[in-house]
């Protein structure tokens, strides 16, 4: 399967993953990763057919992920993940355990996910291509704390977040994998431990974040996301 | 400085300038993350300092003390819309209502549990009395909106037209500051009067005369209480706007609200007198002053009968 990776400074820790050992356990699977910086992808546009940017350093940042390519034809993959590009997802997973109506959370997750660069990206790209799209968030912000802990809000957090929004643009949000979370809403600390920059061929490329950083993912992380996420995809 | 804000929908530009201020505003119930401060509003959140909803009349203010202070049982009464379900205390709450019983208690008893911990860890209180006229259940609690307006239904066996006076007024103002000072003893409270004029009223009487009758009235008795008890004190917000010699500048075109200019000039006295400076955004430079007001007046107005 050739699969598509577009995403921002998080997809680092996939394409470390994929690097370390994935890529032996699915030999199946051929990604490409399309990454930008920052909100490098919101300018993300369609143009013949193919989402690209008018900006010439974001066209530098694909190329240099993806190992040449300028812009995302749909034509070259057979499906797509979209990852990262959202902001304080602990925040709307703590959401569903505090009480609120289902009618204010409802409104609260459509004004999230509306305001993020995940969905206009998933936007955009479904102006274009018929191909199963998949998402992944942003990781859980990292905290110190007790594995094992309930789960419930954040499984609720994902099925009202694709019931009410993926579902609407033929996508499908998929979820952190449980062993990396602890107290039910963080990823476990040791996750955050050694992540490095997304490399878009700028000085820092893959220069480890500053100590402390608590939300971005090493590869440790990114093997387990993709290990989960490619089972999912094609078990067996 | 932490401050609470309460009172009728004038109250909620209180809210706003604090907010834009800089203050210590406390908001005891806050939003989801998420959710866009249209939305915010639309739910009743970041209004006022907990989820009550405009709360026009010194009675409304005792009800909600007594429920959320002293332990008093809220009346059983809800307000069914087909599936969806009303909280008569609070109608606008919800735009499209609860989903169910234990959905619409479960909201209450967050906002009565968030309306005290504003009182008990303010250091200052605003309040802003609206009306005097309002609409009561025989029972004897009352309503922030007649039934059958934002909700339920209208029953004459059942409810009934009070135009609350001013020995009424006192009391009620008394007691919910005794509440709040048993809860909160160094709680100091500031009492203001709404400027903005009856959309309409129930009374015998023209809207401008029952106007200003409601407004006497509750500056009087604001009035009163602010000489009688020294943590209480009155800010004339009502006198900047209505005095002549504003001109009637500070209303809008429909010659009731309050202009943003208004609110501003008396927001701006009200940080003078505090000593806050350099005051509140300048004009214009407000990125939500075009949010809307929730009056719940104009809704009762909609429906109700106009003088």
């Amino acid at each position: 399967m050739r699969l598509c990776i577009i995403g921002n400074s998080h997809i680092a820790a996939l394409k470390g993953g994929w690097e370390a050992g994935v890529k032996a356990e699915f030999p199946g699977i051929r990604p490409t990763f399309f990454g930008a910086r920052g909100g490098g992808l919101t300018r993300l546009m369609v143009r013949g057919g193919i989402l690209t940017s008018d900006d010439a350093k974001i066209r530098s940042d694909l190329a240099f992920t993806s190992g040449g390519q300028m812009g995302i034809d749909p034509g070259l993959f057979d499906a797509f993940l979209v990852y990262g590009l959202c902001r304080n997802v602990n925040l709307l997973v703590r959401n569903y355990g505090a009480g609120y109506s289902r009618q204010v959370l409802e409104a609260a997750l459509l004004d999230y996910w509306a305001a993020t660069s995940l969905i206009g990206v998933i936007r955009k790209l479904r102006e274009i291509t018929t191909l199963p799209i998949h998402a992944g968030a942003s990781p859980l912000e990292a905290a110190l704390g007790e594995a094992g802990a309930a789960t419930t809000n954040h499984v609720r957090f994902l099925d009202a977040s694709n019931r009410q929004v993926f579902a609407l643009l033929d996508a499908e949000l998929i979820g952190q994998p449980v062993e990396t979370i602890v107290n039910g809403d963080a990823t476990a600390l040791a996750f955050a431990s050694g992540s490095t920059r997304l490399a878009v061929g700028a000085g820092n490329d893959l220069v480890p974040h500053e100590a402390g950083e608590t939300r971005h993912m090493n590869a440790d992380f990114g093997a387990r996301w993709l290990r989960s996420f490619l089972t999912g995809l094609s078990p067996g | 400085m932490a401050i609470a804000t309460y009172g009728s929908c004038f109250a909620q530009h209180v809210s706003r300038a604090l907010i834009r201020a800089g203050f210590n505003w406390l908001d005891c119930e806050p939003p989801p993350a998420g959710l866009s401060l249209d939305h915010a509003g639309a739910f009743g959140y970041r209004q006022f300092s907990s989820r009550t909803g405009n709360i026009h009349t010194a009675a409304m203010l005792r009800q909600w003390c007594e429920w959320a202070l002293a332990g008093s049982e809220i009346p059983a009464e809800i307000w069914y819309e087909g599936a969806r379900l009303i909280d008569p205390f609070r109608p606008r709450i919800e735009p499209d209502g609860f989903g169910d019983r234990a959905e619409l208690l479960a909201a209450r008893t967050s906002t009565l549990a968030a309306f005290r911990a504003s009182v008990a860890t303010a250091d200052l209180l605003i309040f802003t009395l609206g009306l005097t006229e309002c609409w009561r259940h025989r029972d004897g609690h009352e309503y922030p909106l007649c039934p059958g307006t934002a909700g339920g239904r209208f029953d004459a066996e059942l409810h009934h037209f009070v135009n609350q006076d001013y020995p009424a007024i006192l009391d009620d103002l008394n007691r919910s500051i005794a509440l709040m000072q048993r809860v909160n003893p160094g709680l100091r409270l500031l009492l203001s009067v709404s400027p903005v004029p009856l959309a309409a009223t129930a009374g015998p009487d023209h809207v401008v005369v029952a106007t200003t009758y409601s407004k006497s009235v509750l500056r009087a008795a604001a009035g009163a209480v602010a000489a009688a008890n020294a943590a209480v004190d009155y800010f004339p917000s009502y006198e900047m706007i209505t005095s002549p010699v504003g001109q009637g500048r500070f209303f809008a075109a429909n010659q009731r609200d309050v202009t943003d200019q208004g609110v501003q000039f008396v927001m701006q006295q009200f940080f003078r007198a505090i000593g806050h400076q350099p005051g509140i955004a300048a004009r214009g430079a407000d990125p939500d002053a075009a949010d809307a007001v929730i009056c719940d007046e104009e809704m009762q107005a909609a429906f109700g009968q106009s003088a």
